[in-house]
């Protein structure tokens, strides 16, 4: 079993530091100079500012020694300074991450929540009007994109397009220590959104997965033995569709990271990737460089989580 | 032929087909149906909403959003079947010669590969537009990079499943040289999966440009884009709800066909999958 | 011996049994361990044994499909491991294979005209469309398969079919030898008689050699003309095939023919029962690979390899039992 934990923490660290290589080679594959771009765009810049800002990013030192600097800067927690914001990146990133972190862990659970039971529900109803109602709405769930999904809530909600009275608040956001139940109506209707796609992709592969479990040899020994259909369900269906549901979870953990780009921008809620875009426009490639490490880092870590629950799950998998 | 007939039995199959045929239609015969200029701007009738003259209104620089809409399906077409024909033929060819090769070498090709999977696909896509910049060429690349993994991992499965079969081994027995049996007797049998994976990439991918669009980083302004359309549409949704409205729906109705499309695929050629849906 | 078709020397193959997180190998596998044998032309040389001796890497290792670790493959007096490029594909003509499994031996996604014709195409690329479905249809039927099936594809077909497009395959080219890798072992009784008679028929009029490879011993006895038994890698046995069948020295054979439900034997055959483990080929017993389950044997087996030695004429056992009767070969 450690062996096992071991194995696929080496392989973690591998894709780490891949990541980290290709993101660090990116800057410098770029046709133009990067302190150029900076600092000008389309304008011409004054050479000597171009020169200074290139000693300040290291860009003369020779590849290799950059790039040492660059890794072992980022383990020890700096990566570099922010063009735009005039602050270390990590502080920039530091204040945002915890924001993206909540509203992602937000919509899994709630994807989690609505989508598993539902999958398991329509795996007992297959066939029915139920199940089909249900299919139908995954397949529309995993087609239509967040940010679509994002404005038909606010329609809703928050303008009214119904006439239900609603009128929660669209955008921003608001720290919780300041008002628990405003930070709670702002977290909502973003991370509902973010849930209701992930949850459709779950809500199939468990009804799928279900469905085999169902058909299985195992189960219908069961059943001959006389145990009750509801405890067949419960104790051995549920149990052996769960473990390839948690794949499925971890696969969706790349969907998760894309549509908080995405849900962010709609809601204006002020995370990790509304600060990737707005560094992406003003061409911060510090900032672009350490946001995009984090994310993928965090994307590879949880990754690394569900790896290990797997094998904790299914011995078969060790 | 029988492979026909059975497409036009599946129902998602047909219902697909009847979405995605005229998309593809607009592509071609856009520019002859559109009223106006996609680009040509009518100051005096910003955000107005529909009118004979202008069906879906116009946007907030009073141009034809209707105009738009038939143009703005080019980019992300082009963008999804461009990107994903050089996944699909990158993928394919990476994952049929590791399969084939297979020990350490075929190892080797397929863990390269699979570093791009690394990534979250829409941060690997910003990191490379923001670096080249954004336009629909860089974008294509950016699709193809991104999928090709997929096609890969599939088509290095089923090469080692079909590469042990003795029909192969008797092709290696009659002489055939390496290339001639990978094109003529493992990609014909290997092929199945891998056109499922064309129709899902394909709605991948467009959902991969329109949400780049949408953030302002994939095609750029004038030229229409569903996707930037709904971006620049965000601010305006008390005003003219039409604007953020047609061009959602068409998103959305074109990724459900194709989403569609691969599983009638799926269900046409490989029954032996268990239903996923 | 007549005419010597194909030698074979000293041929051995073993394989790395791979594990671990890096793919270390943890041990060999020795699939073929020093087997030599020769098959006159015109003749059926049988190869019988069970599963896992060995002799489906043996047949891949002669057509070249595999590459032999040591030893020399000679066709017609010419080593075909020293042969590389055009030289290999010219002999590749001439030696074919007949496959055990009707229904993976055939391409799926290919017709029958295309599947028999691939070996004609691959050697004669400039062969014409209206030729090459003359000499399809004559193949056809010489393996008694109807000419409107030429367009069909494999999973319309039988498995007895099946397997008679795969001989038309086979002899497409005019071959000299043709190794028949269980042939009929996937097919219904009634059909393997069939397909049997079809192999003996066109074995005379095509001139053909055949090795027959077979884990049935009467189903090898009914076909060859000399039979060689192979247990875990190495031929324990070869000689004539009535003699076998009458005599069976090697302890092995014995039990092998013993096993064989046939109301016909006079004295009833006592069914001898191996005791013991199969020895896993990884890691064969030092001296004789049978000596953990032989009745017989002694230490020196134990400790020793017995070698494949002329009993008398025409018969090599390979056992300590033997030794005072034969010479060294």
């Amino acid at each position: 079993m450690t062996r096992f934990i071991l194995k696929r923490l080496g392989i973690s660290l591998i894709m780490l530091l891949a990541v980290s290589t290709i993101v660090f080679l990116m800057i410098h594959m770029m046709p133009g100079d990067p302190a150029l771009m900076m600092l000008g765009g389309d304008s011409n810049p004054d050479p000597a500012a171009v020169a200074v800002l290139r000693e300040e990013l290291g860009l003369n030192k020779p590849l290799p020694v950059q790039y040492k600097d660059w890794v072992l800067g980022a383990v020890g927690g700096d990566l570099g300074h922010s063009y735009s914001e005039k602050i270390p990146v990590m502080q920039s990133i530091a204040t945002r991450l915890p924001r993206t972190l909540e509203l992602a862990g937000a919509a899994m659970l709630l994807a989690c929540i609505i989508g598993l039971p539902l999958g398991v529900w329509s795996a007992l109803r297959r066939g029915k009007t139920s199940d089909l109602v249900m299919t139908t709405g995954a397949s529309l769930g995993t087609s239509i994109p967040v940010y679509v999904m994002g404005y038909i809530f606010i329609a809703v909600f928050c303008l009214d397009g119904f006439g239900l009275g609603f009128s929660m608040p669209s955008s921003g956001y608001m720290d919780i220590s300041r008002s628990v139940g405003g930070h709670f109506t702002r977290l909502v209707l973003p991370a509902l959104t973010l849930a209701l796609g992930i949850a459709a992709s779950i809500m199939r592969m468990t009804r799928s997965s279900m469905l085999d479990a169902l058909s299985g040899e195992s189960v219908r020994a069961l059943r001959a033995k006389g145990l009750s259909e509801s405890k067949v369900i419960i104790r051995h269906v549920i149990r052996n569709a769960f473990i390839p549901v948690v794949t499925i979870i971890g696969l969706q953990f790349g969907n998760l990271i894309g549509g908080t780009v995405l849900c962010e921008t709609v809601f204006n809620w002020p995370g990790l990737s509304t600060l990737l875009v707005k560094a992406i426009n003003q061409r911060d490639y510090p900032l672009i460089q350490g946001c995009i490490l984090v994310m993928s880092s965090v994307f590879i870590l949880a990754n690394l989580v569900v790896d290990v629950l797997y094998g904790i799950l299914d011995p078969r998998a060790r | 032929m029988k492979m026909l007939a059975q497409c036009v039995k599946n129902k998602k199959f047909v219902f697909s087909a009847i979405v995605l045929i005229p998309i593809l239609l607009m592509i071609f015969l856009g520019p002859v149906i559109a009223p106006h200029d996609p680009l040509e701007m009518d100051t005096s009738h910003t955000l107005a909403g529909s009118s004979p003259a202008y069906p879906m209104g116009t946007d907030e620089y009073g141009r034809c959003i209707f105009s738009r809409l038939l143009y703005g399906v080019r980019p992300s077409m082009q963008v999804a079947l461009v990107g994903t024909l050089g996944a699909f033929v990158a993928g394919s060819l990476l994952g049929i010669v590791a399969g084939y090769a297979g020990g350490k070498a075929g190892s080797l090709i397929m863990r390269c590969v699979e570093t791009i999977l690394c990534f979250p696909s829409i941060l690997l896509a910003m990191m490379v537009v923001a670096l080249f910049g954004t336009g629909v060429r860089n974008l294509i690349i950016v699709v193809a990079i991104l999928y090709t993994p997929h096609f890969a991992r599939i088509a290095h499965s089923s090469t080692l499943k079909v590469r042990k079969m003795e029909y192969v081994e008797n092709e290696v027995s009659i002489g055939a040289s390496t290339p001639r049996v990978l094109a003529g007797t493992i990609f014909p049998n290997v092929l199945s999966p891998l056109i499922i994976q064309v129709s899902l990439t394909i709605s991948s991918a467009i959902l991969l440009e329109s949400g780049l669009s949408f953030l302002g980083l994939g095609v750029q302004p004038p030229a229409p884009s569903w996707g930037q359309m709904i971006g620049d549409a965000r601010s305006f949704l008390s005003v003219n709800a039409m604007y953020i409205f047609w061009p959602s729906l068409c998103l959305c109705l074109t990724i459900l066909a194709a989403n569609l499309m691969g599983d009638a695929l799926r269900d046409i050629l490989d029954p032996k999958l268990k239903e996923s849906f | 011996m007549g005419d010597i078709l194909l030698d074979v020397h000293h041929v051995s193959k073993t394989f790395p049994v791979k594990g671990g997180m890096f793919s270390r190998s943890k041990g060999f596998v020795h699939a073929v361990d020093d087997v030599s044998f020769q098959v006159e032309r015109g003749e059926t040389f049988g190869l019988v044994g069970e599963s896992g001796c060995g002799k489906s890497t043996l047949s891949r290792a002669l057509l070249q499909l595999i590459s032999a670790d040591s030893g020399e493959i000679l066709f017609e007096g010419r080593d075909l491991r020293a042969m590389k490029g055009r030289e290999l594909q010219t002999q590749r003509s001439r030696m074919r294979m007949v496959f055990q499994k009707p229904f993976t031996s055939l391409d799926p996604r290919r017709t029958v005209r295309e599947i028999i014709a691939a070996p004609i195409r691959v050697h004669d690329r400039r062969i014409g469309a209206a030729e090459l479905e003359k000499q399809v249809l004559e193949l056809m039927d010489k393996v008694g398969l109807s000419p409107t099936y030429i367009d069909r594809y494999p999973h319309e077909f039988s498995g007895g079919q099946r397997q008679r497009i795969g001989i038309a395959r086979a002899i497409a080219l005019d071959p000299e030898l043709i190794i028949c890798d269980e042939p009929v072992s996937a097919l219904d009784v009634s059909i393997q008689a069939q397909i049997l008679n079809l192999l003996k028929d066109l074995q005379q009029k095509q001139n053909l050699t055949y090795i027959f490879i077979s884990h049935n011993l009467s189903v090898v006895n009914h076909m060859s003309d000399r039979i060689a038994v192979m247990y875990l890698g190495s031929i324990v046995e070869i000689a004539k095939a009535d003699a076998l069948y009458e005599r069976a020295m090697h302890p092995y054979t014995q039990a092998l023919l013993s096993a064989i439900p046939d109301p016909s034997i006079a004295g009833k055959r006592r069914r001898i029962i191996l005791t013991g483990d199969i020895p896993s080929p990884v890691n064969p017993p030092k001296g004789c690979r049978f000596s953990t389950r032989c009745a017989h044997a002694t230490e020196r087996c134990r400790a020793e390899r017995p070698r494949l030695l002329d009993v008398e004429e025409g018969y090599k056992v390979a056992c300590f039992l033997y030794e005072s009767k034969g010479g060294l070969k």
